[in-house]
């Protein structure tokens, strides 16, 4: 039914080990990760995916939850694996027809659909255990090294949180103004894909008005709230590195790295 | 009567983001009767959205049975016969509006349905009318540049255009200007008297819905507390009050009236009031 999907990008709210860790590592690990993710095959690749299960299984993030929420993902792995399965050159080792697979298509479409789904579980661990406004002020603090290019790091990371924060709000919405239409007639479970098609349009225009309209209200909002980014903005919490957070880093870093070895 | 819509039972939760649930309607029953205006009263955060969105098969129940005319909807082709029958109009009229004239959007839902032609013309010129909503001077404009009040009755006669045997509104007077609430009474007491349509209104604010209601759902936290017929809910005025709701004043100086021997008069009409004050005034006015 609609409506009961955890949506990628969302927040957890909750307590877990991953929680407390300081939003720049996360990023810097993060972008290892997916660095690492592309570089290693194998059973190297193999092995960081179980480092990885077992850092989120200590989390306690429900993490198959998330992936079975997203289907897209699935259909995307899955079509990655055939066409790698039945494209590749090499040698054949099942055949029906002008269908062949081969020995490189199988193992080349088993890397690179785990590796898809490795970068989901890696940024859906990201945002599930980091506040939206909290990634900003990471992104902000990381990035600011370009600020003395005359870059305007703040404009940029305001509107990448503002961008993660209402995601989830837009998925909802949508949902709603679907079960609105259908409640006047839109069939979104038709048979007719052409249909379908067709009745997405009543969905993105009321979704387009709302979107908008919020857009407006939240920046008229934050000037009659006096916001001003940039060199003069403080924070009530700012960020703070402490030696447990730069030790887990540095240990998963370390774990991760040495599989290189294998 | 036989009843058309009955709730046994239903529940409904909604998964929370990682782990657990969170319930929106616990075990939920009653019934509502052909031609009736049944209203579902509660505070903010109640159920009375969610129960509004099962009742039109838009969300299906994750306990219980929803049952319509007397069948069990269970199934997705069952409850989409059911959408057919049942026709909600969203609190936020917003949400429902998209075409680039209040006329096509009116016809949207018809057209959905495979009308066509001389047809469809009059079922739009229908719905525009019970709703209140004059075509020739709204039609060919867009519904967002229409005030609340008209996007409200352009909303409801999209809804109403598809003629549904039951009619359900989600806080349907809110917002609205006098003006406004007093020709969404006359739409909707239309509605029922011209096709016999059962109406499901949804609200925490009784003051717009109470001189149509037949009989009262409250409801607190997803729970059912009791159902009641107007006349017997005007004296509940604490147990409304202590759910953060207000029973209308002039509801109030009926009961009150009646109490000290008036006969008994319909609450919304001044005059009635007037002349049942007057009489427990010994003639006064």
């Amino acid at each position: 039914m609609i409506g009961r999907d955890i949506t990628i990008g969302q927040y957890l709210a909750s307590d877990t080990l991953l929680h407390h860790v300081d939003p720049r590592l996360k990023v810097l690990a993060v972008i290892a990760s997916t660095v690492l993710v592309f570089v290693y095959s194998g059973w190297a690749l193999l092995a960081f995916a179980g480092l990885l299960v077992l850092l989120l299984v200590v989390a306690r993030l429900p993490l198959l939850k998330v992936l079975k929420s997203l289907p897209t993902v699935w259909v995307i792995a899955f079509i990655t694996f055939m066409l790698q399965a039945f494209l590749t050159p090499g040698e054949v080792i099942w055949h029906w027809g002008f269908l062949s697979i081969t020995d490189t298509g199988l193992s080349n479409g088993l890397l690179f659909s785990g590796r898809i789904l490795l970068l989901v579980v890696v940024l859906a661990a990201l945002t599930m255990t980091t506040p939206p406004l909290k990634l900003a002020d990471a992104l902000e603090s990381l990035l600011k090294p370009l600020s003395y290019l005359k870059v305007p790091v703040w404009r940029v990371t305001t509107v990448v949180s503002i961008t993660l924060m209402f995601i989830p709000n837009i998925l909802e919405e949508s949902r709603k103004i679907t079960r609105a239409q259908m409640a006047r007639g839109a069939d979104f479970e038709s048979a007719n894909l052409l249909r379908r098609v067709r009745d997405i349009i009543p969905v993105l225009v009321p979704l387009f008005v709302r979107v908008f309209r919020d857009a407006d209200e939240l920046a008229v909002a934050m000037d009659a709230r006096a916001y001003a980014g940039g060199e003069k903005r403080t924070r009530l919490y700012p960020l703070k590195i402490g030696w447990k957070d730069s030790l887990g880093t540095v240990v998963f870093l370390a774990a991760a790295l040495s599989l290189t070895l294998l | 009567m036989a009843e058309i819509l009955s709730l046994e039972s239903v529940s409904y939760s909604y998964p929370l983001p990682g782990e657990g649930e969170a319930a929106a309607l616990r075990e939920v029953s009653f019934e509502v009767e052909p031609g009736e205006v049944f209203c579902v009263a509660g505070p903010n955060g109640s159920g009375k959205s969610t129960l509004a969105q099962v009742c039109a098969g838009l969300l299906s129940p994750t306990g219980g049975s929803l049952l319509y005319g007397g069948e069990k909807v269970e199934g997705r082709s069952r409850l989409r016969a059911l959408r057919k029958k049942v026709g909600l109009l969203f609190q936020s009229a917003e949400d429902q509006l998209f075409a680039d004239t209040v006329e096509k959007d009116i016809a949207f839902g018809p057209r959905c349905r495979g009308v066509r032609g001389p047809e469809l013309d009059q079922s739009v010129r229908g719905a525009a009318e019970l709703a209140g909503l004059d075509l020739e001077a709204f039609g060919g404009r867009s519904p967002f540049a229409l005030s609340e009040g008209e996007r409200r009755r352009a909303a409801l006669a999209g809804v109403l255009a598809l003629s549904p045997d039951v009619l359900v509104l989600d806080e349907p007077f809110i917002g609205l200007d006098y003006e406004g609430r007093t020709h969404l009474a006359a739409a909707l007491t239309g509605y029922r008297r011209d096709r016999g349509a059962s109406i499901i209104v949804v609200t925490h604010e009784l003051a717009g819905v109470w001189p149509l209601a037949d009989r009262f759902a409250v409801m607190d936290s997803g729970s059912l507390l009791r159902v009641a017929r107007r006349e017997d809910l005007a004296g509940a005025g604490d147990e409304l009050g202590a759910l953060g709701m207000q029973l209308p004043d002039w509801a109030v100086l009926a009961r009150e009236l009646a109490a000290l021997g008036a006969p008994p008069v319909n609450p919304s009409d001044p005059d009635a009031l007037a002349d049942a004050a007057g009489s427990v005034m010994g003639g006064r006015r």
